[in-house]
């Protein structure tokens, strides 16, 4: 949490000038309005990935807490000499693009009968002073910019703010030695019947999408004060238009499947895998992403690149064996499995199974 | 102001919703199926368009209908704007409430005769206005789901072992949302099966918040709200007292009632015929005209039938109730004497409060584990966000 001190004027309005810390890498500044949209006043920052940054804000018109996604981080200083004028566009182009996409995904998800997702509220757009002290540096103004009032609107996209606990921070603060059956099975069902309807294709204006989740973890999952399990961060989907991948989306380490180094597009059993992980986490109480630094995980596997690896080649078994009954280990087995070919096709699937074994073992 | 099926309506900075078909509609006012328009962005074109039909999120939009000719409702005839800025501020705003919609906007519409306004994006277009509303409209997130009243449901209630979790879920459900108002000190006042919506994990949630209003001023209230609001059959004898002492236990009333409709729901039963409904009679007749499920009315008319005297205690029977799913017969079996107690038509035999009954449960079994444990984090050092630390 960070509170928000650093402040300014600017065209009359206040605006708060955040720092973003970046493991490894420079920090980097940017500004939001105070007051978002003449309506949402910002309350605090709450977390922030590569690019986007999440914030508390207070609905003055409903009196009510919220949370608005931007987009802050644009990295413009690499972009300062005219020539990289074009780059820069893209970039912005691109990072905004993903966080319409992100809204129209919950929409899509809220229309098909979810409602383990944040509700969507609004979309709006607000001043980015950033953009005039960078314009200012630009020598030569590409003909594109000169809508300059719209590259200086930043869109916010306002959601829910779910009243919860990560799982991540619940794992890892009360549930160190694992969580038991019963419970990890009535949340992970929660989420796989979300990753259902995910993974049903659509249409819009003729095109048709397809999605992958592909960020499974527990840090994505909150759960509410009656246990209710929410998905959150849609950032981070794959997307397909007609079969061409257009967002290529996020994964973590340790969570993510063998194929994510491959570049090629993931399908549905990336988010079985992401499943398998999760459930296994739950379970056992320790991170795959330890067990992606353990010796004995080093393992030759035909996906392994010169790139870092970023999937679990060899897992525990002896923490999940004579714990649970040995239909989980089978499960969980299936879900991991480095071929995607060996795991189950799709969420539905999986959901079933989930099921079966809550109603006879748990 | 007269709202249309498939009329725009708008607020000042732009905010565009579609009224698409009345749901529920009262002299007092109308709740609309709705969706809210988004405008999206053709990043290489630059230009906004308007989002197609199936890129709008479904909401529910509360109109309250104005003033009303000959209206006894001396409130309504004097600001029709009230209960929607009460509902707005004090039951959906003040907290996150699970059982409760998310709401989204509160304002003075603009309109136009026409059913399609903008063609442009309001905050680059022009936004011609052709007159503001004086009454607020109220708009909230859509819950997806079923109505407990609608057919699907009816039949899963038909379906074991669908059957018995859901009836049990609603149930717990319905007196944990009592419980819940009663430590926000509000009221509901009536408890009707087509404001409580089901979703596919068995998750309830309630979009009647309209009627929810503050304990302490139910006296006030009362002057304000005539009994000709209510259902007679769904609501506690004191709603339709003009002089009658409201309190919590007015709302365990109701959910006794609906409980009772839920345990002994029959198959050929449609809650949209409201006047058909009679509780007293189908307890007490014994050639009842409505078929009731197998054993169930049996054993629902024994339970109620049942003298105050020897209810059977919460303490006993809550425990035992959470350690297995039970089948309906058996619920009833268990929660004939709450029930009974529950429908007491003196407020004084009835249980205390919802809490109180919820707090007879002191042997949870490892179903709920995971959710008492959850709630002992939320006290104040435990809150924190599932956002945070993860963008």
């Amino acid at each position: 949490m960070k509170s928000l001190h650093n402040r300014f004027q600017f065209a009359g309005r206040e605006f708060i000038r955040l720092t973003l810390r970046r493991r490894g890498k420079k920090d980097s500044v940017c500004t939001i309005p105070a007051r978002i949209a003449n309506r949402y006043t910002v309350i605090r920052q709450m977390a922030h990935g590569g690019s986007g940054v999440i914030l508390e804000i207070f609905d003055d018109r409903m009196a009510h807490h919220l949370v608005a996604k931007t987009v802050l981080d644009y990295q413009l200083e690499r972009y300062t000499s005219s020539s990289k004028t074009a780059d820069a566009l893209t970039r912005i182009q691109r990072l905004r693009h993903h966080l319409q996409t992100e809204r129209r995904i919950l929409v899509q998800l809220n229309r098909r009968g979810t409602n383990s997702i944040p509700v969507p509220c609004n979309y709006v757009y607000d001043c980015n002073p950033r953009f005039d002290e960078w314009l200012e540096t630009q020598e030569k103004i590409s003909p594109k910019l000169d809508e300059t009032d719209l590259l200086r609107s930043e869109p916010f996209l306002i959601m829910q703010k779910i009243d919860g606990i990560s799982l991540s921070k619940l794992i890892n603060t009360y549930y160190r030695q694992g969580m038991s059956l019963r419970e990890t099975l009535d949340i992970l069902i929660q989420i796989t019947s979300v990753l259902e309807v995910l993974e049903q294709p659509f249409t819009i204006e003729n095109k048709i999408w397809e999605l992958v989740y592909q960020d499974l973890k527990p840090g994505n999952i909150v759960i509410g004060d009656s246990g209710r399990a929410r998905l959150i961060d849609f950032g981070g989907c794959q997307l397909l238009l007609d079969g061409i991948r257009i967002l290529s989306g996020s994964h973590t380490p340790g969570y993510c499947p063998p194929e994510q180094q491959t570049r090629e597009p993931l399908d549905r059993r990336a988010d079985v895998y992401g499943i398998g992980s999760t459930m296994y986490h739950m379970l056992t109480g320790i991170s795959p992403r330890k067990l992606l630094s353990l010796p004995h995980s080093r393992t030759v596997h035909k996906h392994r690149s010169s790139r870092k690896r970023r999937a679990v080649q060899v897992w525990n078994w002896k923490l999940i064996e004579g714990k649970y009954p040995s239909s989980v280990k089978k499960l969980l087995k299936c879900c991991l499995s480095p071929e995607r070919e060996d795991r189950f096709p799709n969420a539905y699937t999986l959901t079933r199974e989930l099921t079966h074994l809550k109603t006879h073992h748990a | 102001m007269n709202f249309v099926q498939g009329q725009r309506i708008y607020d000042a900075i732009g905010t565009e919703y579609r009224l698409l078909s009345p749901k529920r509609k009262t002299p007092w006012n109308t709740l609309w199926s709705a969706e809210k328009l988004f405008w999206n962005y053709r990043f290489q074109e630059q230009e906004f368009y308007l989002s197609n039909e199936s890129e709008r999120l479904p909401v529910l939009i509360r109109c309250p209908s104005g003033k009303p000719e000959n209206s006894t409702s001396t409130f309504q005839s004097m600001s029709p704007n009230s209960f929607i800025e009460f509902e707005a501020s004090q039951v959906l705003g003040e907290a996150s409430c699970r059982w409760f919609s998310q709401p989204l906007d509160l304002f003075q519409p603009h309109h136009h005769p026409a059913i399609s306004c903008c063609q442009t994006l309001p905050h680059y277009g022009k936004l011609t206005t052709h007159g503001r509303a004086e009454e607020m409209v109220l708009c909230f997130s859509n819950p997806q789901g079923r109505s407990i009243a609608s057919d699907l449901l009816s039949h899963a209630f038909h379906k074991p072992p669908l059957d018995r979790r859901l009836r049990w879920n609603i149930i717990l459900e319905c007196l944990e949302l009592l419980s819940w108002l009663e430590s926000k000190e509000l009221m509901l006042s009536s408890l009707h099966p087509d404001e409580l919506i089901v979703d596919s994990h068995g998750h309830l949630y309630f979009i009647g918040t309209d009627h929810i209003f503050p304990c302490q001023q139910s006296s006030r209230w009362r002057k304000f709200v005539t009994s000709e609001r209510f259902i007679p059959t769904l609501c506690a004898p004191e709603m339709l007292d003009p002089n009658g002492w409201l309190d919590h236990r007015t709302d365990l009333y109701s959910w006794a009632v609906l409980s009772a409709w839920i345990l002994s729901q029959p198959t050929d039963y449609r809650l949209s015929n409201h006047a058909d409904f009679d509780l007293t009679a189908v307890f007490q007749k014994t050639d009842n005209p409505i078929e009731f499920s197998t054993q169930c009315q049996k054993i629902l008319q024994q339970s109620l039938a049942r003298t105050p005297d020897g209810p059977m205690h919460a303490k006993t029977s809550f425990p035992q109730l959470r350690t297995r799913e039970w089948t309906s017969e058996e619920l009833v079996h268990r929660w004939g004497g709450h029930l009974n107690q529950c429908l007491q038509p003196n407020p004084s035999h009835r249980p205390r409060s919802a809490t109180a009954l919820m707090h007879t449960d002191s042997l949870p079994n490892q179903k709920f584990r995971l959710k008492t444990f959850v709630k002992k984090l939320f006290s104040r050092q435990h809150v924190r966000h599932g956002y945070e630390n993860h963008a």
